[in-house]
């Protein structure tokens, strides 16, 4: 049931990019550091598991999916690990805004092009794995980025199949299904360890209404403090910056996932004066999110308003979070300066740029967020409607 | 971070519409080349010079192929022959790549060095890296690749300079003294 380490799994899915093509005796490059070569034996003698794409274009150059399967030793003798990587080719798949979707191994909406990697790698997967899959150990699936993917599609199956112990891994990897697919993986797998960088791109796409597993509890591992959109930020190898090898180290998850909850959770406390800053962008989206929380926290109204909330009061939500910020503002200068900050930020986001914050009362209050809401259900209809 | 339910469907419409507006400029595929680098040509280095010395229990042996297959996208190999000392040597070879700038890239440098000697091949090295500047550790170790054919292949891990906390991880007949 232990799971691999930090260093192991992302050793692993890089690892996994270098099996390209044999050299001239039919032999990969394979060699692995000191502590993986201990613990998992990989034999490519039959070459990796290869999954073939169609599509319209690309029916026979494109290889698209790519696995390699080690067999525990020693601490993890009876375990298994699969390694899983993507192609450039899915690109296409991310940044294509019609992505369709088909029906998964557990009766849920995925992304269709991954389930249809997924499927040409069965035939050879369940031919490797059902060998070796006996014991009852623990099947540890890894993936970065596309293979992230791939390795999640690939857990619920083995879990499915196998009904063994299965964990995941994945680095930067992207949403693979709608809520349906996210709730059935995050109860069917044993232990998620979905690792982000905060300036990522990947894991952003595809967009909503796709979202990550697990969708409850404390799943994402964010390595870094990151911020913004950056390429490089994707990256797994050691000259990265600042590259999942480098963030994802050492032994311990618990480790990793103290720090994580200090990236997530930065305080953010915003100036009314700067409110021009703002702009309606997922940035800004985030910051304000954060900001919000901040002042109920800084203010102790924090576990009240989430108590309140999960009992649930005749009141809706945004009245009672309204009220809340009412209080928090008459509770100090300080405070009101902060509320006055946050609406003037809201305000901007939602396009209200003109419109000063006059007052801090319940009514103003619920009317910003009104803006704010109706702003962006109206992107949300247009987009489906573009859809 | 989420305050509860009742809050998280806004939220993600939050990140969603957000999304929509950032990522729209990247369905122009020009655009998208650009920000991504993709006319971007990068240096990449695929092996430092290497010298070696090849024995059979001590012997030199004179005459053999050595072959150098290094990947990078693609296959490229060169060969020499192991003069009458049983020595050998290939020039550092670089390359312009677009590789390194593409966002689905991860392409790894590998380095394999094999000789044939009666129906046989020997790995004299094999590795394989995300870096694609020099290693100082590898270039140090490939201009003294001094190998007797009767030795076992086994991986060696030695200390990437560059980052000490990881290694380079080698399979080789050869073995270094200054270890």
């Amino acid at each position: 049931m232990s799971a691999i380490s930090p260093s192991m799994a992302s050793e692993l899915a890089e690892r996994v990019y270098q099996i390209r093509s044999p050299d001239r005796t039919g032999r990969y490059a394979l060699e692995t550091s000191a502590g993986l070569n201990k613990a998992f034996d990989f034999n490519l003698a039959k070459g990796p598991i290869k999954g073939a794409t169609g599509g319209l274009l690309g029916w026979f150059e494109q290889t698209s999916g790519f696995a390699m399967v080690g067999q525990g030793k020693d601490h993890f003798k009876g375990d298994h690990v699969i390694a899983v990587r993507g192609t450039k080719s899915g690109q296409d798949w991310l940044t294509n805004g019609n992505v369709g979707l088909a029906t998964s191994h557990n009766n849920s909406p995925v992304h269709a092009g991954f389930n249809e990697t997924f499927g040409s790698m069965k035939p050879t997967l369940e031919k490797h794995l059902g060998r070796q899959v006996r014991g009852g150990g623990t099947v540890h699936c890894v993936g970065h980025s596309l293979g992230g993917a791939m390795a999640s599609l690939i857990a619920d199956w083995v879990k499915a199949r196998f009904n063994c112990t299965v964990n995941l891994y994945t680095f930067g990897a992207p949403r693979v299904g709608l809520d349906g697919y996210a709730t059935k993986s995050t109860f069917a797998i044993d232990a998620h360890y979905r690792c982000t960088h905060g300036a990522d791109p990947v894991p952003m796409v595809p967009l909503w209404p796709f979202i990550h597993a697990p969708n409850q509890g404390g799943g994402e591992y964010r390595l870094d403090g990151g911020q913004g959109i950056s390429v490089g930020a994707h990256m797994m190898g050691v000259d990265a910056a600042p590259g999942y090898r480098n963030t994802a180290r050492g032994d311990d998850w618990g480790a990793l996932k103290r720090r994580s909850t200090n990236f997530l959770n930065q305080p953010v406390r915003l100036k009314y004066e700067q409110r021009h800053q703002a702009s309606f962008t997922t940035y800004w989206a985030d910051r304000i999110n954060a900001a919000l929380i901040t002042l109920l926290k800084d203010a102790g109204y924090y576990n009240a308003v989430v108590a309140q909330a999960a009992i649930g009061t005749t009141l809706t939500f945004y009245d009672m979070l309204s009220r809340a910020l009412e209080k928090v503002a008459r509770a100090s200068e300080q405070f009101a300066s902060q509320t006055a900050g946050l609406l003037g930020h809201m305000l901007v986001f939602a396009g209200h740029a003109a419109k000063a914050v006059v007052d801090l009362s319940y009514q103003f209050i619920r009317w910003v967020f009104d803006r704010v809401l109706s702003a962006l259900y109206r992107k949300v209809r247009q987009a489906i409607e573009i859809i | 971070m989420m305050i509860n339910p009742k809050l998280r469907k806004p939220v993600l419409a939050i990140v969603f519409t957000a999304l929509a507006l950032t990522l729209t400029p990247l369905t122009s595929s020009q655009v998208m080349a650009d920000m991504f680098g993709f006319f971007k040509r990068y240096d990449v280095h695929l092996s430092p010079e290497v010298h070696g010395r090849i024995t059979l229990d001590g012997e030199p042996m004179a005459g053999l192929t050595v072959y150098r297959e290094l990947f990078y996208e693609k296959r490229r190999v060169d060969t020499t022959s192991t003069d009458s000392d049983g020595s050998f040597n290939f020039p550092q070879k670089d390359i312009k790549s677009s590789a390194p700038g593409k966002l689905f890239g991860e392409t790894h440098v590998t380095q394999v060095i094999t000789v044939d000697y009666k129906e046989k091949t020997y790995l004299l090295w094999r590795t394989s890296t995300s870096r694609i500047k020099p290693s100082a550790e590898i270039t140090k170790k490939l201009g003294s690749l001094d190998c007797d054919l009767t030795m076992p292949e086994k991986l060696q891990h030695f200390p990437m300079a560059e980052h000490p906390s990881f290694t380079h991880d080698v399979s080789s007949i050869c073995r270094w003294t200054d270890q």
